[in-house]
This record gives structure tokens, sequence and C-alpha cells, in this order.
């Protein structure tokens, strides 16, 4: 064999071993996506309380309690504030593409966008909707990697165009066993880390209307990458999937819970 | 008296050297003179600017501030200026000296204070009508709607060519097909019958394609209204009344109001009036001809505004007023816009009289609920309601942007804007994580905090990362509440929140000790009639000091930040020229006493032989340079005064705004001030006698027999 060839040949060789051995092919990853995406999808509606407590250097704690309405078969969100008093009535209500927010104790509405900080902690209006990673996002496998003692899937995701997500790029950390994200960071387009979310406790409750259990993240740690002193915890206390009112996601609905 | 003699002989026999030397000295002098007054008047003036307006005498910041304050920097975010943490002391112990007169509280921001889109108020104007009732109102709101929507479509027209250019090009076109169905006249037949729909409708389908949304940026002072009013002389109200003590409120910078909140088409109208009275024209200056060239582009900020009525009444009286056929609004409206230094005085009269009335001249009106919607320093967007109350501006800047760049408002609502937690809301709020017991978990180990340990977060019994088998599933056949299921209103009273927790706070009257309570990023101290700055200053630190407040107390100059900076600046630039002018004179006289020494070697020597002491030869030189010095520099001061006076007369003009403002006027009237005449007096004697020292010693020491013997 001529010299160049066996340098070829060891390059070759040396390079493969150094390549991490690929656990999920193409159809494996998508398969993975789905999985996250179902496990969480819900029929029917869906309902929860969520407590959110955000700690920036010098400032105040903003803690609230707000509770989430969605009904995702028409893609109708809604967020109600109810604790403390003074944000009480407040709320966020995304019709189509139109996301709008109502503040009671000046009786209007306004428009906010996807990026909005909602209740002005770390937490996009994205965190509390229903999960659609395999229809938003085009995925690359990054490798198999240990999390703890978790070992995860690591996943780099890209917006797929016309998608309205918060951030353009995302990387997930997907518990191989369980297939529940333990880890995510969130990117700008310029590929700055713009925050990272732990979410380590997940919790199923059985859906009626799905015949089968829904899972949601009950814990969420959101840490800020760009201010790197300010963090949020997402609490999701309790979880309802009985069928809600038919006209609850109307402006008027929300106006008359502060009225 | 020989000596005098022998002077004025030796500066009349050389003549090029006194002329330059004598323009050196005057020219000098006259800037010492000149330079000095004008200086010392500006300051003055800046003094009365910055002292009258926001800053007082002296201002009060937390020492460890990040940030300095500078009233009038241009801003770059909110500066962090910390808190003053006890102001209630601090104002009792200051207040308490008799150097001071007032400490009063301030705080300043800015916001974004958005009107949304004319569709966006005038759909949410219908949807109220219609929520009331109110039919006949309801019909006039949906034809506005409806022409509006039409409007809008037509000027989307012109872009549909690009529709198919864009990525989301389908998205675009079910637009278009949107607005089609709301322009159309079927979708308004039947409009009042069933309305709640359609609102919808209009709301989420086509008012977001209308990106014509009005912002305002406000800078704001929050403070003590009433103290402010007593304590900064200049500050007088325009427009509407004065902030009722202890009252929430807002007033308006009156220049911000009529340069910014005014509508945009009669605010350049305005301008070229203003322009024209200054003697500009339209057709020769492009300033105020481009002016007109955008109220041509933008009649549609009036056309929206108008209902299909006011569009047909404006219709018949353009056509009168411009004496043609033309039927279409948007034609007539650009035809009448299009003025000249003819027909401008009768179509700005015409534009206050026929369609002032029709629109909104003022995007927000005295008596109206101002909603500010700010960033909190947490980040919160919060939105807080205030009454404008009226205008104000500081008396003689009324034309200064710099001195209108703040508007006024009372201090609880500059709190609610910070952020501000009032005790019984930090309670609560206690209570709340309390209640939750979220466990804190640091950045840095939050990765084996939550996945490290030997069982993590996992397996925990109120769940985990692998929840245990026996959660989830399906519930028996009796568990009706197998979907979880919980009432997020049991135990809250919704009405204890939103609307009347708002309305509450502005029908208040706030107690002078919870006005001063809470916070205060810094304060403005008002010293006692005649106490010096530098005397108010040392009695105000000292307190500060033994008080332990942790407060830096900077003047007025410190406070108003690039302004009060500019001053120095002119002061150092024109003791430099003065230093260099001097510098030069004093090289040239020293030269040319040196040149005269050796071209009178002889005579020296002379003088010398028939008994002229050392010291008869050094008098000889020193008189001669102090004629020079005195004769040129009472020259240079007469000519400097002269021109002080004159000016001081008929003033210098402010050609800008940043001048308006340092000028504390329309004109900078100079003083002439007897000390700068006196320190030109010295400067000029001390260089002439520096300049003539070291040739008067070198002719001293001519030897006699050695000069006699000199060959000329």
């Amino acid at each position: 064999m001529p010299l160049h060839m066996l340098t070829l040949t060891a390059t070759l060789l040396l390079s493969a071993a150094a390549v991490p051995a690929l656990a999920l092919d193409a159809d494996g990853m998508k398969k993975v996506l789905e999985t996250i995406d179902e496990r969480q999808r819900n029929a029917g509606d869906h309902k929860s309380l969520v407590y959110i407590q955000t700690k920036e250097k010098s400032r105040e704690d903003v803690v609230m309690e707000a509770v989430v309405y969605r009904r995702d078969a028409s893609d109708q969100f809604m967020i109600l504030l109810l604790k403390p008093k003074a944000e009480r009535g407040k709320g966020y209500l995304k019709i189509d593409k139109n996301f709008w927010m109502y503040d009671p104790t000046v009786g209007r509405w306004e428009r906010r966008t996807e990026r909005e900080r909602i209740v002005g902690s770390d937490s996009r209006r994205a965190d509390f909707d229903e999960s659609r990673l395999a229809v938003e996002y085009a995925s690359e496998y990054k490798g198999e990697e240990k999390l703890g003692k978790f070992t995860v899937h690591h996943i780099r995701l890209t917006e797929k165009p016309g998608a309205d997500v918060p951030y353009p790029v995302t990387e997930l950390w997907v518990d191989k066993e369980t297939n529940n994200v333990l880890k995510r960071q969130d990117l700008a387009a310029s590929g700055k880390l713009m925050r990272t979310v732990y979410t380590p406790k997940w919790k199923k409750v059985y859906s009626e209307s799905k015949k089968e259990d829904v899972w949601y993240p009950a814990e969420i740690r959101i840490y800020d990458e760009v201010e790197k002193d300010n963090s949020t915890v997402v609490l999701i206390q309790e979880v309802d999937l009985r069928p809600l009112p038919e006209n609850i996601f109307t402006k008027a609905w929300l106006e008359s819970k502060s009225r | 008296m020989i000596l005098l003699r022998i002077a004025l002989r030796n500066i009349a026999a050389t003549k090029v050297r006194t002329l330059i030397i004598g323009l050196l000295i005057t020219f000098g002098t006259m800037l010492v003179v000149v330079g000095g007054s004008l200086l010392s008047t500006l300051d003055r003036s800046m003094a009365r600017s910055i002292i009258g307006s926001v800053s007082s005498h002296l201002q009060l910041c937390d020492e460890g501030a990040k940030d300095a304050l500078e009233f009038f920097s241009p801003p770059t975010g909110t500066p962090d200026l910390g808190q003053i943490r006890d102001f209630p002391k601090v104002k009792a112990a200051l207040e308490a000296l008799p150097e001071v007169e007032a400490v009063v509280p301030m705080g300043s921001d800015f916001a974004m204070v958005f009107s949304g889109n004319v569709m966006d108020v005038k759909i949410a104007e219908l949807s109220a009508a219609v929520k009331r009732g109110d039919r006949e109102k309801a019909q006039v709101l949906a034809d506005h709607v409806h022409k509006n929507v039409v409007l809008l479509q037509e000027s989307l027209r012109g872009l549909e060519g690009f529709v198919n250019l864009d990525d989301n090009k389908e998205e675009r076109q079910v637009d278009l097909g949107n607005l089609a169905t709301a322009a159309s006249d079927e979708f308004w037949a039947d409009f009042l019958d069933s309305p709640e729909e359609k609102l919808v409708f209009l709301e989420n389908k086509v008012a977001r394609l209308a990106m014509d949304a009005k912002m305002l940026f406000l800078r704001y002072l929050g403070t003590d209204t009433e103290a402010f009013r007593k304590n900064f002389d200049l500050f007088e109200v325009v427009k509407g009344e004065m902030i009722p003590p202890g009252r929430r409120g807002f007033l308006f910078s009156e220049f911000i109001y009529e340069r910014q909140v005014k509508n945009q088409v009669a605010m350049r109208l305005d301008f070229i009036k203003e322009n024209l009275e200054a003697g500009r024209t339209i057709k020769d200056d492009p300033k105020v001809a481009s002016r007109v060239q955008q109220n041509v582009r933008q009649y549609k900020e009036i056309l929206y505004q108008m209902d299909r009525q006011q569009t047909a009444q404006l219709v018949a009286r353009l056509q009168e007023l411009l004496e043609v056929e033309e039927k279409e609004p948007e034609k007539l409206l650009e035809q009448f816009l299009e003025m000249d230094d003819e027909n401008f005085a009768v179509r700005y009269r015409f534009f206050y009289d026929e369609i002032a009335p029709a629109i909104v001249l003022y995007q927000v009106r005295i008596g109206d609920i101002l909603t500010i919607r700010s960033y909190t320093r947490s980040g919160y967007a919060t939105a807080v309601n205030v009454p404008v109350y009226g205008t104000f501006r500081f008396k003689g800047m009324e034309k200064s942007a710099l001195a209108g760049v703040y508007n006024l408002m009372d201090l609880m609502t500059y709190r609610d804007l910070y952020g501000y937690m009032s005790p019984a809301r930090k309670a609560e709020i206690a209570s709340l994580k309390a209640e939750t017991g979220v466990e804190e978990i640091d950045r840095a180990s939050a990765e084996d905090a939550l996945f490290g340990g030997d069982d993590g977060e996992a397996g925990g019994e109120d769940g985990g990362t692998r929840p245990s088998p026996g959660e989830g599933g399906p519930p028996p056949a009796a568990d009706a509440s197998s979907d979880g299921g919980f009432d997020e209103f049991a135990g809250i009273d919704m009405e204890e929140g939103g609307q009347r927790y708002g309305e509450a706070l502005l029908r208040k009257v706030y107690p002078q000790e919870e006005i001063d309570t809470g916070v205060v990023t810094n304060a403005a101290v008002r010293l006692a009639a005649g106490v010096d700055l530098e005397v108010g200053r040392a009695a105000v630190e000292k307190a500060v000091r033994e008080g332990g407040f942790g407060l830096s107390v900077i003047d007025w100059r410190q406070a108003s930040g690039l302004v009060g900076q500019f001053l120095g600046v002119v002061w150092i630039v024109l003791f430099s020229a003065i230093l260099i002018i001097f510098l030069v004179a004093l090289v040239i006289i020293n030269n040319s006493m040196v040149m005269a020494t050796l071209d009178r070697t002889r005579e020296i020597g002379t003088m010398r032989a028939i008994g002229a002491q050392r010291s008869y030869v050094l008098k000889m030189f020193l008189i001669e340079s102090t004629v020079l010095g005195v004769g040129f520099g009472l020259l240079g001061t007469l000519l400097g005064s002269m021109l002080i006076v004159f000016l001081g007369r008929v003033g210098i003009p402010a050609v800008s705004d940043e001048l308006y403002f340092l000028f504390a006027g329309s004109h900078l009237y100079p003083v002439l001030l007897p000390g700068h005449l006196v320190s030109a007096f010295v400067v000029v004697f001390l260089v002439s006698l520096a300049s003539t020292l070291y040739p008067a010693r070198l002719a001293a020491r001519i030897q006699p027999v050695k000069a006699m013997g000199k060959e000329d």
C-alpha cells in the first residue's frame, strides 16, 4: 500500500475513533421529539396553577401566582394573574398571531410579542404552551452525554421557517430512559446563549379525553445567561384537564374576572 | 522723569517692534476682559437655568451608586443611582441647618407611552360603545372603522406585488383576504345586529396589519410636586392647573406637549409659522420646505381620524377654499397641504378653524388619564394610570429643548413605575414565598443539586424525573376527578385587585409622611438666601457625614452632567488661549529688549561712564516695558470693556436650543466685572515685568570701558 494511502487510512480510523458513537439516527431523534410532544399533549383543555418567582441582584423578588388556560386543539392560550393583589386580574391572551396583555388597573389591552417576559420573569409564553418540538424545529443529534447521574441525548434544534418561537436555536438534554427533557439551553440567532432551563421534576396526570397519562414539568428553573444574577423558578402546582367553559378565551371573559 | 522720556524715546524709535508687542498685549488684555466677563455671565445664567429648574444648588445621591446623576446628559438607559435609604431622617437633619432652605425628594426615569394604532384605538372605542348599548355612537364608529379599513386596503394594495416575494406569502395572502372581507359592504351591513364575532375578527385579523402605532418617549421627574413648586422659582404652570397637594398627577413639559404630543401635521404647521415669522421662507429655506412636503405625504394623519360625516364636511369646505371640483378627500387634502409663502397664512388659519376641531389635536389631553407603561427595575412591565393636570415650563426658557426635557409626576406614581413595594405588599409576597417554600439553588451547583445526588430529585414524593409507577394511570371508575381538578378562584377575591385597586389610588390624598417614605433616588438641596455655594456644601457634607447617611453631595454643575462640564471646558480653552498669547508676548518682548540692549551698548556704556549706576540702567529698561504694558494694556481693557458694554446692551442671541438653555433665555447680556479688569491689568503688568528682567540685567552688567571701546 502506498504511503499516502496508509496515512489516509490511519487518519480515517483515528477520526472514527474520536467521534462518539451515535446513539440516535434521524428517525430515532424524530421519534424522541415526537414522544416528548405526545406525552405532554392533551386532547382536551388544560388548566394549570403556576407559581413564578424571579430573583434579580439587589432587587425585590418578583413573585406571582397565576392560572394558565390552554385549548391546544384550536391554539388558544390565556394567563390570568391571581396573586399578589396589585397584579390580580392582569392577564395575557393569545388569539391567532396576536398576543394581548390586559391590565385591569388601566382597563386597556395592548399587543405584546412572543418575547414578552411573562410578568417580568424570565419565562416566555412558550414555556407554558403545548410542546411542539417536532413541528417547530429541525433537529440535529449532538451525542449521548451524562447529566449528573442521568444518561441523556443531546439534541440541537433550529427553528423551521415560519415557526413563531421565542428563540431560534435550542439545545435539549433528554433523559434516555424516560424521554423527559431535563435541561434546555436557548440561544439567540447569533449563537449567544440566552438562558438555561432545568426541568428536574416531571409529573403525570390521567386525561379522560386522551385516555392516557399527560406529563408536565412540575418545576422549571430558569437561569438567565445574559444577566447572570437573574433566575426564575416556575412551579406548576396543579393541573386540571377537565373541559373549560366554551367562551373562555375571549377578552370579555378576562375583563369580567377583574370587575 | 528723564527715565520716562528715555523710555518714550526708545518706544517711538522702534515702531515695528512697538506695534507687534502692542497688538499682542492689547489682544491678550481684551481676551481676559471679554472672555472672563462672558464666561462669568454664562456661569451665572447657567446657574440660574440649572438651579432654578431641576437641580437646585446641591444634589444628594447614594454614595455607592453605580452611575452618576446627570440631569442633562442624553439618556443611555436608566441610570442606577441607588437609593437614599432613610429620606425622612435626611430631610429632617438637613432642613434643621441654617444654611438649608429645603430638601426636595426626586427620582427620574423614562417611559415609552404607546397610543396603539388608530385602528386598535377605534375598534376599542367601537367595542366599548357596543357594550354600553350606545347604538348611535357605535354606528358612527363602525362607519369610521370601515372607512379606515378601506384606506388601509388601498395603501396595502401598492404592496401586493411584493407578496409573492415574501417567505410567508400564503400567510400574507390570507391577511389580504381578511382585509378584503372587512372592507366589504356586506361585512358592515348588519354589523350592529351581531357585532361580537366581527369585533374579534377586526381586532385579531385586521388591526394588526395597520402598523401605525404612535409612541411617545417621556423622560420624567418624580417628586414631591408641592415642594417642587415652592422651591424651584422658574417653574410655572402654562396649561391646566397644578397637581393638587398630596394627589397623584402628571404635568407635561410644555415643550414636549407642543412638539411631541401634538398632532404631527399641526406641529409642522406651527414650525413653519414660527420660521416665516423669523423671516425665512418656504421657497428658500430647505428646512421649512421639507416640513411642507412631510405634511403632504402624511395627509392620512388627518383622514384616519375623521368619520364619514366629518370627511364629507371637510371635502365641501376644501372645495370652497381651493376653488376646485375635486371630490376625493385624499387629493383635496394633499392639495391643501401643499402650501407656499403666499397662501400659508390663510391655510394655517383654515387648519385650526376647520380641521383641528375634528381631529385629536393632542394625543393626550389635559384632564385625560395617561397610562404610562414602563419596565420596573426588575424588568416587569407595569402600567400606571395618572391624571394629566396640565403643562409647565421654566420661565424664560420656553424654547429650550434641554429645559423642557423633563415631565413632572408625583412621587407615588414614580414609585409604582420604579417597582417599589410598600411594606404591606412586601409582607404579602413574603407569605406567598413561605407558602410555596421554593428551595433556592445556586446556578453553579444547579446540575449537581438537581440531577447529581444518589437519587437527585428523581423519585421524590412529589414527583421526579422518573415518577414511581403508582402515579398517573387510569383512575378507578368511581373517581370523577381523574383529570386533576382545582378551583383557581377558591379563597381569592378578584375584586380586591384590578380596576378597583387602580381607581382607589387616583382618589387618594397622600399625607406628607407617606410621600417622604419610600424610594427616593436623589434629592435637591436648596440653600437659604445669600448662602455661598461652597459654605452651604460644606455644612451639608458635615451633616451627612455626622448622620452616617452614606450620601454624596454634588453641586449643580456636576449634577447637570454634560452641560455643566461644557462650561469647564470653555474655561480651560480660554485660559489656554490667554496663556499662549502672553507666553508669546513674553518671548517677543524679551527678545526685542535683548536686541535693544545690544543695539544700545555704547549708549549704556557712556551713561555708566558719566556716573549712571547699574540700578539706573535697570530702571530704564523696566520703565520702558512698563510703559508699553500699561499703555497697550489700558487700550485692550478699554476696547474689551467697550465690547462687553455693547454686547450687554444688544445681547448675544441664542441661535440653538442648547444656547437657549445656557443663556437662560433668548439672549445673553454680558456684564463687565471689576475683577476681570483688575486681573487683566495685573497679568499685563507681570508679563511686561517678567519679560524685561533678563535684558535689563544684561544691560546693567555692561562695563563702560568695554562698551565704549566697542566698534559700531
